[in-house]
């Protein structure tokens, strides 16, 4: 497939069955997602959930073992150029030759994009603050971070996938410029998928979310829809429970005694009736923080050390 | 604490290696070609000459060691345990332990136990020790330096070093009544150590370079200018490779060409310089081939590591792009040596000849081609050395390009031909090298094959090559004729019918990178 086969109808990001294995791991498993133009989809998991892995795949440097990727309706293994021409990445890593200028970095990246933005690119200079005749190795992690990001901005994909954006970024950088950028970029109708373990940023800036646990999407839907799906309830018992009590569709029950709090997803009249048929009242019903959200799914299953020594 | 310890010598170990073993491999085979030059003049190795040989090629494996490998300890082990003076002193230990270790083996296999302790080689030891202390102490210095600005670390510690190998020099030259000739030894390291706190001072956390990298960053303060937009993606892409690695082989050539020419000044006669230099120049620079291709390695699984290898794989070129650009950046590097080796060349001769020109003249130039001249006519000689030289160069190239690659399967299979010897017998054996020179020729084609199904080579460059192969056969067979008649004045046995085969699939050889570097490349991009 060449370039002229871009489909300017095809959605941004189509994934379907994806599967992928290390050996006897399952880094993901039947993996179905769709990235919308013009939103940004942010990318929630715990460390080794295959956040990384998946957007490998998007880049096409991981070939697909089972399933599909596709960026705007290309392969990304079959044809990379027409897939990579359309990609602004910026890696979890910071992947840049130590050795590189700033300024070099930029002409190096500029060569293979037509649509390098000159003005744009020395806007972000600025903005970043970044010295052009600075080597690489001598800038600091968020310094890094910020080069990176200026080559992936540049050239003003049609889409970005942002591994850990705010790793090692400043507050200032994270929450006003970076925030600002993802936001610009939806705005003007490109897409944008990003990571992150910072659920507050992605709460603040994403459209939608897909939630990856152990390798599988449990959750894939707008960041309004999954908010309004999700209820945290407090329940209070007429005696005191000795064990969790046993609660259809909750994702998470905490709590002990009589007071107990669960987190569920559902329609909110069958799960009061099923409550109220248990004996239970509700003592306090409160809509959920996505962090609530992503605990409940994926810390479920993690001990909790019972004492830690600092 | 033994924990600590352990753990900081591994850590050490694992970060440190690849420049030991390549060190020590560029020691041993320089150690091999020296006892082999008095091997073959029947001659008595000087003990103290091997120890001061052996002291020279340690030290240059310490700084390799200590260089190469020893920066971004921010990525390294946990952070916490790298407190100034614990590490100082697991490092001295560990410098210390290489060090004698290295010695105390070479010494045992070459001399054995009873010798060990002679008088002569206890002058050595000592000799040997001075330089291992000395290099100790000017490091420390160096680790110390980030204590200080700057400025003020450039004030200070320039003077104290210099200071330090003054003192050392003068007690090393007083005790031993050293000619002032061997200072130019201690000014080479004194110049490499002087730059390395210079390397040090111009990075921030502290991090060492390497030694290459000092003399990238000396040279890209010389041409620290606005860098210019690249014409083309090819353009950026071969400033990139070139950049990264391009630069490595020639360095490492002109260093290994340097200590053996300044060990070859104090060791040999002038008028044997051209006999053995040259032809010993040529094999050094097949061994450096292979410690720059484990330098080259180290780097990329260096890379790999920290995650920059995707750095490349993510611009959007077709991967044929990529591996021409890589290619092109391994042939220009090549050519570089190639060209410093005709210059060193031709500046031993030159050297040389003052003393004998007639003598020289006649016997490398005017008695060859005179022999050839009565036997042989005009064009067969003209052409079959154009051919000839064509060979050589051919011979060389692959064994610089693919010495490393064609050492690990010539290695197994030599070890699975001695395996087989034993279990089945010479049958089994002879076997094993036909089928390995037999099917070669095969892997070529098959690559070619699948690289051109995959669009990673065109056709063009499946018909250039399929036309290049006859003539570099032809090269290949011209070499040793050339050789055999110029240089030994008999003429070349007939060829049976194996021998073509095997020269056919030698041809084959310079052929494999173009399609398996674009294949390995696709393999990478897309695992």
């Amino acid at each position: 497939m060449t370039d002229s086969d871009y489909r300017y109808d095809a959605q941004p990001i189509e994934v379907k069955g994806l599967t992928r294995r290390f050996g006897k791991k399952v880094a993901l498993n039947n993996i179905n997602l769709t990235a919308t133009q013009g939103r940004v989809l942010g990318i929630v998991g715990e460390n080794g959930a295959g956040k990384t892995t998946l957007i490998k795949h998007i880049m096409g440097l991981l070939k697909a073992q089972q399933g599909s990727v596709k960026v705007f309706g290309i392969d990304p293994v079959k044809d990379p150029v027409s897939a990579l021409s359309k990609i602004g990445y910026l890696s979890e890593d910071r992947d840049i030759p130590h050795w590189m200028r700033v300024d070099e970095l930029m002409n190096y990246t500029r060569a293979f994009y037509p649509d390098w933005d000159v003005t744009y690119a020395e806007e972000l200079l600025k903005v970043f603050r970044l010295d052009p005749s600075a080597k690489i190795k001598q800038l600091s992690r968020g310094q890094k971070a910020q080069a990176a990001l200026l080559t992936a901005l540049a050239y003003r994909p049609p889409l970005l996938l942002l591994d850990e954006p705010s790793s090692g970024l400043d507050p200032i950088v994270r929450r006003d410029i970076l925030t600002a950028i993802i936001r610009t970029i939806a705005d003007e109708g490109r897409t944008v998928l990003f990571s992150s373990h910072l659920l507050d940023e992605v709460e603040r800036v994403a459209d939608d979310v897909a939630i990856i646990h152990e390798g599988k999407i449990v959750i894939n839907d707008s960041l309004e829809s999954i908010k309004a799906k999700h209820h945290s309830i407090t329940l209070r018992f007429p005696e005191s429970q000795p064990d969790k009590p046993e609660i259809e569709g909750a994702i998470s029950i905490k709590g002990k005694g009589r007071e107990w709090t669960i987190l569920c997803n559902g329609d909110m009249d069958i799960i009061n009736s099923k409550i109220l048929n248990m004996g239970c009242e509700i003592f306090h019903d409160t809509p959920p923080s996505l962090e609530d959200i992503f605990i409940a799914y994926a810390g479920v299953d993690r001990p909790i050390p019972k004492e830690v020594k600092l | 604490m033994i924990t600590i310890i352990k753990a900081l010598l591994w850590e050490r170990w694992k970060r440190t290696r690849w420049a030991l073993i390549s060190g020590s491999l560029l020691a041993l085979s320089g150690q091999i070609m020296y006892l082999t030059g008095y091997i073959s003049q029947e001659k008595v190795v000087p003990i103290s000459k091997t120890f001061s040989y052996l002291g020279f090629l340690l030290l240059t494996i310490v700084l390799l060691a200590g260089h190469c490998e020893s920066r971004e300890l921010d990525f390294s082990f946990p952070k916490r345990l790298f407190r100034y003076p614990i590490r100082t002193s697991t490092l001295f230990c560990v410098y210390m332990g290489y060090g004698m270790v290295a010695v105390a083996i070479q010494s045992l296999i070459l001399f054995g136990f009873e010798k060990l302790f002679s008088d002569q080689i206890s002058y050595t030891w000592t000799q040997l020790l001075w330089f291992v202390t000395v290099y100790i102490v000017m490091q420390t210095l160096s680790w110390l330096s980030w204590l200080l600005r700057p400025g003020a670390r450039f004030l200070c510690l320039v003077p104290i070093i210099t200071g330090i190998y003054v003192c050392f020099l003068l007690f090393f030259a007083g005790y031993y009544n050293l000619s002032v000739n061997t200072n130019t030894l201690f000014l080479i390291i004194l110049i490499s150590i002087v730059i390395s706190f210079w390397g040090v001072s111009v990075h921030r956390n502290y991090t060492w370079s390497s030694s290459l990298q000092w003399v990238d960053s000396l040279l890209g303060i010389l041409r620290r200018k606005p860098s210019k937009p690249f014409t083309s993606a090819m353009h950026a892409q071969i400033w990139f490779e070139s950049r990264q690695k391009g630069h490595i082989f020639p360095l490492s050539t002109l260093c290994a060409i340097g200590i053996l020419l300044i060990l070859w000044k104090f060791f040999l006669e002038k008028p044997q310089l051209l006999s053995q230099a040259i032809p010993v120049i040529f094999i050094i620079t097949v061994c450096t081939a292979f410690v720059s291709n484990f330098l080259i390695f180290g780097l990329d699984h260096r890379n790999h590591v920290s995650g920059a290898s995707t750095f490349w794989m993510r611009r959007p070129v077709h991967t044929q792009s990529l591996a021409i650009a890589q290619l092109y950046t391994l042939m220009r590097s090549l050519l570089y040596v190639i060209a410093i080796i005709m210059l060193v060349t031709l500046a031993i001769v030159l050297y040389e000849y003052d003393y004998f020109p007639a003598q020289l003249s006649y016997t490398y130039l005017i008695s060859p081609v005179k022999w050839t001249y009565e036997y042989k006519s005009t064009l067969e000689i003209i052409s079959m050395t154009i051919f000839g030289l064509y060979g050589f160069f051919i011979i060389y190239w692959t064994m610089l390009r693919l010495g490393m690659f064609l050492s690990f399967i010539g290695g197994a299979a030599f070890f699975s031909s001695w395996l087989l010897t034993i279990i089945i017998g010479d049958v089994a054996s002879t076997w094993v090298w036909k089928v390995l020179i037999f099917s070669l020729p095969l892997v070529v084609l098959i690559s070619y094959y699948v690289a051109w199904r995959l669009h990673l080579i065109t056709t063009a460059t499946l018909l250039i090559s399929a036309l290049v192969f006859p003539i570099v056969v032809v090269s290949l067979w011209a070499f040793p004729w050339w050789f055999f008649n110029h240089w030994s004045g008999k003429g070349l046995p007939n060829l049976s019918l194996s021998h073509v085969i095997i020269l056919i699939s030698a041809a084959t050889l310079p052929f494999l990178p173009v399609a398996l570097t674009p294949l390995i490349m696709n393999k990478l991009r897309h695992r």
